[in-house]
């Protein structure tokens, strides 16, 4: 009989874990969906924007003999298909994006998607730094001060990440530098290498990654000085906003009852803050890092200009300047995808930390 | 309170990680020289390349039929050409080459290479198309090479030199998808190729490019002319800001894009000053449909004569000076300081009352936020209207994107502009075609062909004109003539300020490419 009510039990989990995994999937799928919805209207909204902005891409990029010149430039807008109605050209430029042609960028004359390629690479590289460092000190901090409330290190580092949530990122950029290359000769200038120095083995694009996989470490240690004054400025806001977040997050957890108890059964404050107060804790946090993560690559522009940064907010400047169109719409593709795949890691995080989502 | 020193101890480990990046910045080595400029760059396919910094390299990669040396863009030197024979109409140009000249490859360089280039150029209709506009060229023998104009062209020696007309190995191009016949806007596939290997015969070759970082070559061990001093030259693409500081540091050793007041008071470093070919100008339209009011030709005098022109100098900084006339000084022609226009409020104030202004404002339009050679527009607007409302005239500043200012100028309706001109090739004609009515620019302000016909006159004459010595005369009376009646008031020339490391001798500033880079010690 026992054997019998254990192998029903045994049945019944596994239904429910069948049913569990089943809607997880369903969930993953539906999202993906909805994933790709978004990133075709993302290019609607991107193209209609791009055609309310005023200016002549022509006049952008051709010079002024050029421009005086009608055969020039019918040419340039017949290259650029500028020359049919704008619906023509969504039209074109959506289907050519379903078989994975972004087009030819206008200022590098490329195809888009070489050049995001080589952009992309880089950005991705900075923004993941930045958001580890972000992650480590933001949650340490926001921590330390929770626990420390009202008091000394509280303030201090409420001060801090206040500060570091109101810096304009352009002005902290040319100041760090200043301080840290210029004065203190701590960190090398400006680029992803010293000047005309060799890269490593292309795998990646992720210099540091390509150059240790490479065994090239030498050119790791280069590309990871390099690296680091950028990503830490790139990662100042954010971890301003994360402290500030898991400081109000844990203070929020830290009033509930269940805390209060285990408090009360005497454990220890380490034991209540790891098994009370983290894991909810993390809920929040995770939400605020996965769309600080996408706010990093869209957020670089400035950093990437004042390093000399060679990534995807260079070339967005570049193509907005450019009114390069194919440009844009590139960046805008790429910066939307990082955010819906962010969100729904995020989502697939949350199902992991919190039992309570996945039968959901 | 263990949690506590727990997360402490995660934020010290980091600082540490952090601090223990400390080191010494690195240092060029060797005969490397890094130069940091911002880049405006868009290709080095010579036959498709026209922008600054694509000047700058192309300049060390290609070389051309005649040059320019040192700070000079005026005098063609020999460069792949010895000599040059002119047609007394000015429209046949004959040239000789040196037989001596290979490219990087090792294959000599001869009279086929050079006209594929210059048809290619021509045919490829890019920006630079232009500077070919209406001219043949054609190869009687291996090393004689014939341009003939369609009509008498004065400014083809000139021409020559920009290096947008760099010679490529034709054999090798083509190979790699080059065409020069008609057509190739269409067919030729070469420019990936011209940007990752070069195929020039001048002193360096192409390693590496970046649009966005960095452009590096080095010295092109097969290169017939004088070797170079540096073996290798990086490029950076790197903010004025942080130029002046790695300059400084020693981490590159020229600055190209240093204000005078950025590079006023640095040390350890030689400053080099001269004056850029940049000129600036201040339009009123002339088109009473954009505004009866800028269209009246005292109003257009109030103007004139109420710009501060003393000030405005004073404003851009050490090595501006007042633009005498449309062509800069350094060129065939130009005005001297005594003819440039002068400040006179009266005079200003009496035109005013006699035109049909009412007081109204008069919208100033000019690229917000924009800058060029260190002088920001939104602040040399700002002095200007400052200064036209001393004489009674209100200015309401109209800072426009670059792409729709751009437009805006372009199609002529603009009532009042704030605009420069570089020069597409280093010779007053191109001031003369493009700045007197029914031209390029006249029609930007809204200056139309049959206004004046004394200016008309000078500019057919001196298109005509094969004399060097007339020819200087009729460029001084055009912009005598614009000075006193056209709707253009000239108002300076910009500086042109390189810093260089001690180390760099024999730097100077070219008006085409920049930096002499090729003739450095």
């Amino acid at each position: 009989m026992q054997q019998i009510k254990k192998s029903k039990n045994l049945t019944l989990a596994g239904n429910m874990s069948a049913k569990v995994s089943s809607s997880f999937a369903k969930f993953i799928y539906k999202r993906i969906a909805v994933g790709l919805l978004m990133m075709i209207g993302i290019t609607f909204v991107a193209f209609a924007v791009t055609q309310v902005v005023p200016g002549d891409p022509a006049a952008v990029n051709l010079g002024q003999s050029a421009m005086s010149n009608p055969e020039i430039v019918a040419r340039w807008r017949a290259e650029y298909g500028l020359d049919k109605p704008v619906p023509e050209q969504y039209m074109r430029y959506i289907s050519k994006v379903l078989q994975g042609d972004l087009g030819i960028s206008q200022h590098s004359r490329r195809p888009v998607s070489e050049d995001l390629a080589e952009y992309f690479p880089a950005t991705i590289e900075i923004a993941l730094v930045a958001i580890i460092f972000s992650i480590i000190i933001g949650f340490s901090l926001g921590i330390l001060s929770a626990m420390t409330r009202d008091r000394l290190p509280d303030q201090l580092i409420r001060v801090l990440s206040l500060t570091g949530v109101s810096m304009p990122t352009f002005w902290t950029s040319l100041v760090v530098f200043y301080i840290f290359f210029f004065k203190l000769g701590w960190f090398p200038g400006t680029g992803r290498l010293d000047p005309g120095g060799d890269e490593p083995t292309h795998l990646t694009g992720l210099y540091t990654i390509d150059a240790l996989v490479h065994g090239q470490f030498s050119i790791a240690w280069i590309a990871l000085k390099h690296l680091a004054l950028p990503a830490i400025v790139l990662a100042t806001y954010t971890i301003g906003v994360l402290t500030r977040f898991t400081r109000a997050s844990v203070l929020e957890i830290l009033g509930n009852d269940y805390v209060r108890s285990a408090r009360a059964k005497g454990l220890p404050e380490w034991l209540v803050i790891k098994r009370h107060v983290l894991r909810p804790a993390l809920l929040s946090i995770i939400t605020v890092a996965g769309v600080a993560f996408g706010g990093l690559l869209s957020g670089s522009v400035l950093v990437e200009n004042v390093f000399s940064w060679p990534g995807l907010g260079q070339y967005a400047f570049k193509s907005a300047i450019a009114l390069d169109l194919p440009g844009i719409m590139g960046v805008s593709i790429v910066v939307a995808g990082v955010f819906i795949i962010m969100n729904l890691i995020v989502d697939f995080l949350y199902r992991i930390i919190d039992p309570n989502l996945r039968s959901e | 309170m263990s949690l506590l020193k727990k997360t402490i101890g995660v934020s010290a480990s980091v600082a540490l990680a952090v601090s223990v990046l400390a080191v010494a910045p690195a240092q060029a080595a060797g005969k490397t020289l890094v130069v940091d400029t911002t880049f405006n760059l868009k290709t080095l396919d010579p036959g498709r390349e026209f922008e600054p910094t694509g000047n700058m390299i192309d300049r060390a990669v290609y070389s051309t039929l005649m040059t320019f040396k040192g700070d000079d863009g005026s005098t063609p030197v020999p460069d792949l050409a010895l000599s040059y024979k002119a047609s007394s109409d000015s429209k046949v140009y004959t040239y000789k080459l040196r037989k001596n000249a290979v490219f990087s490859d090792g294959t000599k360089v001869t009279s086929k290479d050079v006209v594929f280039s210059l048809m290619r150029l021509k045919n490829l209709k890019g920006n630079p198309a232009s500077l070919m506009d209406g001219i043949v060229a054609t190869a009687p023998d291996a090393y004689t090479v014939v341009l003939t104009s369609e009509k008498a062209n004065t400014a083809i020696p000139v021409i020559v030199c920009s290096p947008s007309l760099g010679i490529i190995n034709s054999k090798l191009a083509a190979k790699e998808g080059a065409v020069s016949a008609a057509g190739a806007d269409a067919s030729d596939k070469a420019e990936i190729f011209l940007n990752t290997t070069s195929a020039g015969s001048g002193p360096y070759t192409l390693t590496k490019f970046s649009l966005t970082t960095e452009v590096v070559i080095t010295a092109n061990p097969k290169y017939w002319g004088a070797k170079p001093t540096y073996s290798k030259i990086v490029f950076r693409n790197v903010l004025p800001n942080v130029q002046r500081l790695n300059v400084q540091k020693g981490v590159s050793h020229i600055a190209a894009d240093l204000s005078p007041t950025q590079a006023s008071g640095m040390k350890n470093v030689n400053v080099v000053g001269g004056v850029g070919t940049t000129v600036w100008f201040l339009f009123t339209n002339a088109n009473p449909k954009i505004s009866p009011v800028t269209s009246n030709t005292d109003f257009q005098e109030a103007v004139r004569y109420g710009v501060n022109y003393d000030e405005i100098v004073k404003f851009a900084g050490t090595g501006a000076i007042q633009a005498a006339g449309v062509i800069p000084s350094a060129f065939q022609g130009s005005l001297k300081k005594a003819d440039a226009i002068k400040r006179n409020v009266t005079k200003a104030k009496a035109a005013l009352a006699k035109s049909t202004y009412k007081g109204e404002e008069i919208p100033l339009t000019y690229w917000g936020g924009g800058a060029w050679d260190g002088i920001l527009f939104d602040d040399l607007a700002q002095k200007v209207a400052a200064q036209l409302k001393e004489v009674g005239i209100n200015v309401k500043l109209t800072p426009t994107p670059i792409g729709d200012a751009l437009t805006s100028y372009r199609d002529g309706s603009e009532q009042m502009g704030l605009w420069f001109w570089g020069p597409d090739w280093p010779d007053s004609s191109n001031y003369s075609e493009n700045f007197g009515p029914g031209s390029k620019v006249g029609l930007r302000m809204g200056w139309a062909a049959g206004s004046n016909p004394t200016i008309e006159k000078i500019v057919n004459d001196v298109a005509a004109e094969s004399n060097a010595a007339k020819r200087a005369t009729l460029y001084r009376n055009f912009q005598l003539e614009l000075n006193k009646n056209s709707p253009l008031m000239p108002l300076l020339q910009s500086p042109s300020v390189l810093v260089a490391a001690k180390s760099v001798k024999g730097i100077l500033s070219n008006p085409i490419w920049k930096i002499n880079l090729t003739e450095l010690k």
